[in-house]
């Protein structure tokens, strides 16, 4: 049964892998956070975030042999499952409801 | 010592992050592709900031995040069995548990920061110090001599029938050497070094030189690490003059240049040769920049009766100590017979060169040791009566963790967790201060015998810090988490109760109490002694004026004044000069002045009364001085008169004697115009007449009392070196451009060397003791607070306890009196034990003190008894604060608490 909400940063995550196709590792999704999002992650954090994911059906990722640069250590290139994207789309719809109404409120408000 | 010490540093411009932190990082991430790509994505991060910022910024970073990956799969199961795990890892090794209980620690201790700062620091001092003082000690009595096959070194000591003397003469080493064949090499050092002038430079100056025996470096085995070693040529009297420079003398003369090898430097006034550069970092006895030869016939040698040498000696294979005793004592038996005047009775001790030198300072430092240990314990005291303070404080946190399971084992060692990781930051502060304590020590404690000048961070030093750390923390860590071990946590979540001490608990933390006075009244009772003992010695009358003197050294060079005419017109118009300058009172000249340049004895008696024997000849100290010396220094002259002008006054050999020797010769007949007998070095003695009696001078040490002194006039006896003293009225210091200005205008060639004033040579004449005084003060009273703090705590928890005792009490009508009294009483066993458990520690271990006090017996009881009363006043005010606390208990409010 898929999750009904995804917590902020398993979305940035989500929406970061998705963002780089078929180049989602590790590292590509840190510097693509920072880029995007302007958000600087822990690696701890990341890899737990990715663990918890994939227990949650949300990613999968396959292993590749990695460059020269990575000392011979394979690479894992992570895919936003089915399951992943439903749980955006619900997300995504949950924060739209939220939301609405709320443009000339939001609007108003000096930020 | 012998050759520099410390590895070399080691770059860091590597491709790849360290293989160190890779191996660690290893061992926290899980197994199989996941680790695995998990490492290569640091490493492909490591390189891309390797690029970016360089390989500081990216080691420092790759730390960063390895840090963070680490924390985050220790110890912790993965969410999922891992894709190609064939079984479930949970991961529960040693490693990760003992992460997970330094991380549980870490987030503990950063909630009471304060409590943290307070136990840190007060570790960070102990630590800091034991750290210090053992590489002290490690260099000093551990390390030994780091000449190659240091234990084959010996010492060779004149003893007269078997009292060791020390040095030894020229003739005897020569005998010596060509006879003994126990000795693959025997060489001989002068004892005391002296400045030498040297020219040829922008500006003339004055270096510390020595002379040795042409194969001392050969016996040390330390080669030259440039040009060559002296080799037996160098030793003839004809021979040109030759030089071994240091390595710093060459670094500051010659700016390092190899050209330095073969050039020529006039060294007083004699043209010599530089034939080497000796390494870095050689020290061997005496702080010299200069080595010269020691010439037979040149100075300092050709009389048996002097001893100017020490001998330095390496063992032949295979030979042992004893059976070159007995050579040597073979040999010393010949020399006797043949040359009965001056080897009656006298022999050689052969000892080890390694434990001579340790011998002069482990008195002294184990001293130190010990009382800096005995400052960590009761630090350590203190920091466990803390923590089992906050412990009792925590039962309910524990309690809800026993109640979840964890077992008491569990528990104690989370609780070590925190001692450990209280006591491993502490041990890194505490480095770092060591390495200014050694600094600080190095300056105060002088160490040149044992060729110690500098130290730094050695591999020992780290791993006894470590050590101690790792001691320490078991020390005041294992007492609170035993106790809560053992504690009743189940109950205490039944009872509600927040905080409470079991009676375990307040006896443990009282008997440490007990242990903190006992430690601290022995070090204040050796500090009392020491700071009485002190007080006696800077009290003594060093027999001279020292206030308002300045002083300084003069050397001719002997290549310019040929004639001893010429020297004497030299100084005696300097002396003229000086004087003439306003600000001057007074001004003198002596060859070596007291406290400050060393000695000189020779033989003397009365010509009409003469010795039976050459050993029943008493040794007095002599000096040359020029008129007006007496008056400048302050020394009075009790009889007869000073001497006349040195150029045209005396019209016979005359002197001056001290009182010690007009008694000693002349009992209580005045001894002036009367004949005394000198040993010149001549086979005949010479004939002096005394024209006056001065006071007694304490020449050599204040601690020393004064011997036979006698001076001869400067005109009779025209040494090339003399040292001036010059009295003002205002700051003698300021005296030193203006007299520097009389002597250039004198001769440009000759420099001021040695200029101190005399109150400052009298404080470092007592630096040793100063230090120890200053520095097992400052531990006593350390230890004193720390203990006052720790009865204090242990009286404040105690009230706290007693909340609904002492409010039942005021109830029912007692007075504030008696609740003072019965916390007062219950403070004051506690110090009346420790203070009689130290009274018997002090009386054992003060003895060790005896050798460093003066006129202060170890167990002088008005010290004792002083001391102990101090403690307990202090006691009874630590003790105070709380009972006051206590009288103001409202018993109202005490009542409902409960």
């Amino acid at each position: 049964m898929p999750p009904r909400f995804l917590g902020e940063f398993e979305q940035m995550v989500l929406l970061a892998t998705l963002q780089l196709k078929e180049n989602a590792n590790a590292v590509s999704i840190l510097r693509e956070l920072d880029a995007r999002a302007g958000r600087s992650v822990s690696r701890g954090t990341l890899y737990k975030t990715l663990e918890r994911m994939e227990a949650k059906g949300l990613v999968v990722w396959e292993a590749e042999e990695g460059p020269p640069e990575r000392g011979g250590h394979p690479r894992r290139l992570f895919r936003v499952t089915g399951r992943g994207i439903q749980a955006l789309q619900e997300s995504r719809e949950a924060f739209r409801r939220l939301w609405e109404g709320l443009d000339e409120a939001v609007g108003e408000s000096e930020s | 010592m012998g050759l520099p010490r410390g590895d070399p540093a080691r770059s860091w411009t590597t491709s790849r992050p360290p293989a160190l932190t890779e191996r660690l990082l290893r061992r926290c991430l899980p197994p199989g592709i996941t680790g695995d790509s998990i490492l290569g994505d640091l490493r492909e991060e490591y390189l891309l900031d390797l690029r970016a910022a360089g390989p500081v910024w990216a080691g420092l970073r790759h730390l960063r995040k390895a840090l963070s990956v680490a924390t985050r799969f220790v110890g912790r199961p993965p969410a999922i069995p891992s894709r190609d795990d064939h079984q479930r890892t949970h991961r529960e090794g040693p490693m990760s548990t003992l992460f997970n209980d330094l991380r549980y620690a870490f987030r503990s201790l950063a909630k009471s920061p304060g409590f943290s700062a307070v136990v840190v620091l007060t570790l960070a001092v102990g630590i800091g110090a034991n750290v210090a003082m053992f590489s002290i000690v490690d260099a000093v009595l551990l390390q030994g001599l780091s000449f190659p096959e240091a234990n084959r070194l010996v010492l060779g000591r004149t003893t007269y029938a078997g009292q060791i003397a020390w040095n030894v003469s020229s003739e005897d080493y020569y005998d010596y050497r060509d006879r003994v064949e126990a000795f693959s090499s025997l060489a001989a050092i002068r004892s005391s070094a002296g400045d030498l002038t040297v020219t040829g430079g922008e500006e003339p100056e004055r270096v510390p030189a020595i002379m040795v025996s042409v194969n001392l470096f050969r016996t040390l085995r330390v080669a030259p690490q440039l040009g060559r070693d002296f080799v037996p040529d160098d030793a003839e009297l004809s021979a040109p003059g030759v030089a071994l420079i240091s390595y710093g003398y060459w670094q500051r003369r010659f700016g390092g240049d190899p050209e330095a090898v073969g050039s020529t430097m006039t060294v007083a006034g004699v043209p010599v040769t530089v034939v080497g550069v000796m390494p870095v970092g050689f020290f061997f006895f005496q702080n010299v920049d200069i080595w010269q030869p020691l010439r037979p016939g040149g100075p300092w040698t050709g009389v048996r009766r002097f001893h100017n040498w020490t001998l330095v000696g390496r063992l032949a294979d295979g030979v042992t100590l004893e059976q070159a005793q007995a050579q040597v004592d073979v040999v010393s038996a010949q020399l006797q017979e043949a040359y009965p005047d001056s080897n009656t009775d006298k022999g050689l001790n052969v000892s080890a060169l390694q434990a001579v030198l340790v011998d002069e300072y482990d008195g002294m430092l184990l001293t130190f040791m010990a009382a800096i240990g005995f400052v960590l314990l009761i630090a350590c005291g203190n920091v466990a009566g803390l923590l089992l303070a906050r412990g009792s404080a925590r039962v309910r946190e524990l309690s809800v963790r026993a109640a979840m399971g964890a077992t008491g084992g569990r528990l104690a060692r989370q609780l070590l967790g925190e001692s450990l990781l209280l006591a491993l930051v502490a041990g890194v502060l505490g480095t770092f201060l060591a390495l200014w304590l050694q600094s600080v020590a190095l300056r105060a404690i002088p160490l040149e015998y044992a060729g110690i000048t500098e130290l730094g961070l050695s591999g020992a030093m780290l791993a006894f810090a470590l050590l101690l750390s790792l001691a320490t923390a078991v020390l005041f860590g294992l007492i609170p988490a035993w106790s809560a071990a053992r504690a009743n946590l189940g109950a205490n979540l039944v009872s509600g109760a927040r905080t409470t001490e079991t009676g375990k608990g307040a006896r443990l933390r009282s008997g440490l109490v007990v242990l903190q006075v006992a430690l601290s009244l022995v070090l204040l009772i050796g500090s009392g002694l020491l700071v009485r003992s002190f007080v006696r010695l800077n009290g003594v009358d060093p027999g001279f004026e020292a206030s308002g003197l300045l002083t300084a050294r003069i050397s001719l060079p002997t290549s310019k004044y040929t004639d001893p005419q010429q020297g004497i017109a030299f100084f005696d118009g300097l002396l003229e000069d000086v004087r003439a300058i306003p600000e001057v009172r007074s001004a003198g000249l002596i060859s070596l002045l007291p406290l400050k340049d060393g000695y000189s004895n020779v033989g003397a008696w009365d010509p009409e009364d003469p010795p039976p024997g050459p050993r029943d000849v008493v040794l007095a100290e002599q000096r040359i001085v020029a008129p007006g010396y007496f008056d400048a220094m302050g020394i009075p002259v009790r009889l007869g008169r000073d001497f006349l002008d040195p150029v045209t006054g005396e019209s016979e050999f005359v002197m001056a004697v001290n009182e010690t020797m007009a008694r000693g010769l002349f009992g209580d007949e005045s001894p002036v115009g009367r004949m005394v007998a000198v040993d010149v070095g001549n086979d005949e003695p010479a004939l002096a007449r005394v024209v006056g009696v001065v006071g007694d001078v304490r020449m050599t040490g204040l601690a020393r009392e004064p011997q036979r002194q006698m001076y001869f006039a400067f005109g009779q006896a025209a040494p090339a070196t003399l040292s001036m003293a010059v009295r003002t009225g205002g700051d003698p210091a300021a005296l030193t451009s203006a007299v520097r200005q009389v002597l250039r205008a004198r001769d440009p060639d000759i420099p001021l060397g040695s200029v101190a004033t005399m109150e400052d040579v009298v404080w470092d004449a007592v630096a040793t003791p100063r230090v120890l005084t200053a520095a097992l003060s400052a531990f006593a009273l350390v230890a004193l607070f720390l203990s006052a703090l720790g009865l204090y705590s242990v009286l404040a928890f105690y009230v706290v306890r007693r909340v609904h005792e002492i409010g039942v009490r005021v109830a029912i009508g007692a007075t504030g009196r008696r609740v003072v009294g019965m916390i007062l009483y219950r403070g004051l066993v506690l110090v009346a034990v420790g203070l009689v458990v130290g009274l018997g520690g002090a009386v054992f271990l003060t003895r060790f003190l005896q050798e460093q006090l003066y006129e202060v017996q170890a167990r002088d009881p008005l010290t004792f008894g002083a001391v102990s009363v101090g403690l307990l006043c202090v006691a009874v005010l630590a003790c105070l604060v709380p009972a006051w606390r206590a009288v103001r208990v409202d018993p109202v409010r005490a009542l409902q608490a409960e």
